[in-house]
């Protein structure tokens, strides 16, 4: 998956960079942000996929790294309809404009919240279970020496 | 399609429909991953319990074994060389010189005799321990002298064939594997009444195996986990216990033709480096 990553981020950058010329930079350029948050949630539910399939011992809700995963998938799912219908409100009244701020702040509120409570958790060592299965010594020690 | 044909309100509508729903869907992802990873991780920890409470009763086993063996040689000790070495003391006491020579020198014989059956018996408890052919000529030599002891008292007929025993194992899991063998050999001759028991040994890959067929009565392995896991079954547990150490597998098995049972052997070979 990380070479997926690896192999998307130029791909990625490439295609943004074709998008910012072809439109201009006064122009915001929706497709690439859309294309953005999908790759954001595609890689958080990976992330989510190989993290069930971890041997571990400890939650997932104790751990950093899923709540910074949570924040960002509720932004890129939150404002995924935002971004994809953006265009269609530049000439739209200002009541609705603001109903458009309301949801996108409120999104941003949530997600900013779970990053901060992220930050709050306490997290713990994951244990490894080094020691060995102990099966006594059956060979009983004494008179070894083999004197025939 | 007509949503997004609509006016600015429309769109708006569907926008928060689509927010609504795409919300949904990652607070679900969320529930999902949460819920279901803590469904593992209670499952990991009962398999776990179950592995600690099996190694528990394996443990205790060998303790009881352990126990059981040291008991039975200071049983072995205490009521025949002791004995002996007491009647061999009464006979060199001090009135020996005091005695005439022809006396004297059959309390010496008879002493000589006693100390001499001593002797032999300590050598048969230490054989017991530890075979000599075992720690000199390896696993295949002892099996097949073991085997040849008993086809030689006649109760039973016995054979060992091994066929591919080039590189020896670890002194360790010799031993071990000896040990294996032992209590099986012993559990065929005391409970199956069988009329013939027969071991091979071969080599696949990385592993050996030892197979013994035997055509009395026998388990299967249910029957070994089952005993395996109960309170039964000392030697199985100690069997199991063993067979854990080498980090090997053991089958057992009833033939197709139901005349004879199989019990298997499977150990990853570690040569003598």
């Amino acid at each position: 998956m990380k070479i997926l990553l690896v192999l998307l981020l130029p791909i990625y950058i490439l295609y943004y960079t074709y998008d910012y010329f072809k439109n201009g930079s006064i122009t915001f350029g929706n497709i690439p942000t859309i294309i953005e948050f999908l790759i954001f949630i595609f890689f958080i539910i990976i992330l989510f996929y190989e993290s069930m399939q971890e041997n571990s011992e400890v939650v997932l809700y104790k751990r950093i790294n899923f709540w910074v995963c949570v924040g960002f998938l509720f932004y890129t799912s939150g404002n995924f309809f935002y971004i994809l219908l953006v265009e269609k409100f530049f000439d739209a009244q200002m009541s609705i404009k603001n109903q458009l701020i309301l949801i996108y702040s409120i999104v941003t509120i949530i997600k900013n919240i779970i990053f901060s409570l992220s930050f709050l958790i306490k997290e713990t060592p994951q244990i490894t279970n080094n020691s060995i299965s102990y099966v006594p010594d059956l060979d009983l020690e004494p008179t070894r020496s083999n004197t025939n | 399609m007509y949503l997004l044909e609509a006016d600015p309100s429309g769109i708006s509508k569907l926008m928060f429909i689509g927010t609504l729903g795409m919300l949904t869907l990652a607070v679900g992802i969320i529930v999902f991953v949460i819920f279901h990873q803590r469904k593992v991780i209670r499952f990991q920890m009962e398999m776990k319990k179950m592995e600690n409470d099996k190694q528990q009763i394996l443990l205790n086993a060998s303790i009881r074994f352990q126990e059981e063996e040291r008991q039975r040689i200071a049983a072995d000790l205490h009521d025949d060389a002791g004995p002996l070495l007491a009647t061999a003391r009464l006979y060199l006491n001090e009135n020996l010189v005091n005695q005439e020579k022809a006396q004297q020198l059959q309390s010496i014989i008879s002493a000589k005799q006693i100390i001499d059956d001593a002797i032999l018996l300590i050598r048969n408890i230490s054989h017991s321990l530890m075979p000599p052919t075992l720690k000199n000529f390896g696993l295949e030599s002892a099996t097949t002298d073991l085997f040849q002891k008993i086809n030689g008292s006649g109760v039973i007929n016995a054979s060992a064939r091994f066929h591919d025993y080039r590189d020896r194992l670890k002194v360790e899991q010799e031993l071990l594997v000896f040990r294996v063998v032992q209590e099986l050999v012993n559990n065929v001759l005391k409970h199956s009444n069988a009329a013939f028991i027969h071991l091979t040994q071969n080599c696949s890959g990385n592993n050996l195996y030892l197979r013994i067929h035997h055509d009395g009565k026998g388990i299967v392995q249910a029957e070994f986990d089952k005993l395996n896991q109960s309170t039964q079954g000392l030697g199985l547990k100690n069997i199991a216990s063993r067979v854990n150490v080498l980090n090997g597998k053991i089958f057992f098995e009833i033939d197709p033709s139901q005349t004879y049972f199989k019990i298997t052997l499977e150990i990853p070979k570690i040569p003598i480096v």
